[in-house]
């Protein structure tokens, strides 16, 4: 497995083919299971198309992280998500974000 | 199995005995015999250490196989430095390098390294008898194997629910030592708890890069923050400006900041991050030198007659637990520290 690594909206077009992180606040009430599709807002308030393989099986929170390969229209197709719950401040993780790439040895390993 | 679980909790907490406190001599054979040291390797893992010195009654603390080296070479090994917490992702992990003929040492920006902390996702569990092995995800490259030793008929209540809650999906913060298993660097965690408050992986990157850069560059901290008091109180770090996460939310750490930071101190800076009432705590479990630490009743009303609430220093207890300066030993209600005494 290699590195997935955390992006914000703004960066994905760089990572086009590739399979990234993106951490965003779920947009609407559309969120609950059986969608195979939702809008996320990107820490960095874009809004980016999540496409599931398979119907979500279980409601996402407010915050997720989504791991998924980048589409060339800067969509996602998940592999997998994770509920980040309710309370996060998305704005200090867009900063930190946005810093990862000035430190690969830190944040980036790949075989 | 007995032999095996103690050094879950042992490891290298008690290098200073060993380096300074000659509190081990009396141990001999474990010590001078080689076990610690010699077998840094598997054998090492296996508990040797932490058995002998559970059977002199050191309980949870252990010679283990990364204290000094009897006579080495290894200047590099200066006792209390090693008790560095760093923390850490997967890519450094995997980057970890080891000095020529010396590969039970372990240096990430050429500093050595031995008790780290990481936070990621847990993407597998395999379970064996004596063991859980994890696989973690952090984003940052391939997962890197997390190995926690366990004894189902002596671990409490505590543990097993603990370990029940780790499960694939849950993101974990990680405090283990890096040891050498089977010829392989591994991880040893002896703390791992689910994250519940995501704002903990925001501070863990930037904790990684305070530490990265305060190691690699040295820091010039503003006035402020020189006096050790203050620095204290200020808590959160200034160093990366108006990215600098605050203070604020459970389990959400201040940077340690506080005093002058340079490349090979920062580890020990590490507690200087520390409210009063939290260095209270800490230094009142550190000075405890039983088996299983300083039940919760006494460390209050040791740390109450100097002044703090009874819900200000289960707070300070708190806090510590989750950052792994101090950890629960018989049941939650008993607290050793992982620092020097």
């Amino acid at each position: 497995m290699e590195a997935s690594p955390r992006v914000n909206g703004s960066q994905l077009p760089k990572y086009i083919g590739q399979t990234v992180s993106i951490v965003g606040r779920t947009k609407g009430l559309g969120t609950t299971s059986g969608l195979r599709s939702v809008q996320l807002e990107s820490s960095d308030k874009k809004n980016i198309n999540i496409h599931f393989q398979q119907p979500l099986s279980e409601p996402l929170s407010l915050f997720v992280e989504v791991i998924g390969r980048v589409e060339p229209d800067l969509s996602i197709s998940v592999s997998r998500t994770s509920n980040w719950g309710d309370n996060l401040d998305i704005d200090i993780y867009d900063e930190i974000v946005q810093l990862l790439p000035q430190y690969p040895a830190l944040f980036s390993y790949n075989t | 199995m007995r032999k095996r679980r103690r050094d879950t909790y042992t490891g290298t907490f008690n290098i200073s005995k060993m380096n300074f406190g000659g509190g081990y001599q009396s141990v001999g054979s474990s010590y001078g015999g080689g076990r610690g040291y010699q077998g840094g390797g598997s054998y090492d893992t296996f508990g040797g250490g932490g058995y002998m010195a559970n059977e002199m009654g050191g309980g949870f603390t252990s010679p283990g196989g990364t204290t000094g080296t009897p006579g080495g070479k290894d200047s590099k090994r200066g006792g209390f430095k090693n008790q560095a917490t760093r923390p850490v992702t997967a890519a450094m992990l995997h980057r970890v390098t080891s000095p020529p003929g010396a590969e039970e040492i372990y240096l990430i920006d050429d500093e050595q390294v031995n008790q780290i902390v990481l936070v990621g996702e847990i993407v597998e569990v395999f379970e064996s008898a004596t063991s859980v092995m994890y696989k973690i995800d952090d984003r940052t490259g391939p997962p890197v194997e997390v190995r926690r030793w366990i004894n189902a008929e002596e671990d409490s209540q505590f543990e097993l629910e603990r370990r029940a809650a780790c499960r694939e999906g849950i993101y974990v913060k990680i405090v283990g030592h890096i040891k050498m298993f089977n010829n392989q660097r591994t991880i040893t965690g002896f703390m791992i708890r689910p994250i519940e408050d995501f704002n903990e992986v925001t501070h863990h990157m930037a904790e990684t890069m305070f530490a990265h850069l305060a190691i690699t560059k040295g820091l010039k901290l503003p006035e402020q923050f020189s006096d050790h008091q203050q620095g204290n109180q200020m808590g959160g770090a200034s160093s990366f400006g108006s990215t600098t996460p605050q203070a604020g939310g459970s389990g959400w750490t201040p940077l340690a900041t506080s005093t002058q930071m340079s490349g090979t101190s920062y580890g020990n800076q590490f507690n200087s991050g520390l409210t009063l009432v939290q260095q209270k705590v800490l230094s009142v479990i550190g000075n405890t030198k039983g088996d299983h630490g300083l039940h919760v009743n006494d460390i209050i009303s040791s740390v109450k007659t100097q002044g703090f609430s009874d819900a200000s220093i289960k707070t300070a207890l708190d806090f510590l637990s989750n950052e792994g300066h101090v950890y629960s030993t018989i049941d939650e209600q008993h607290f050793k520290s992982t620092e020097d005494v």
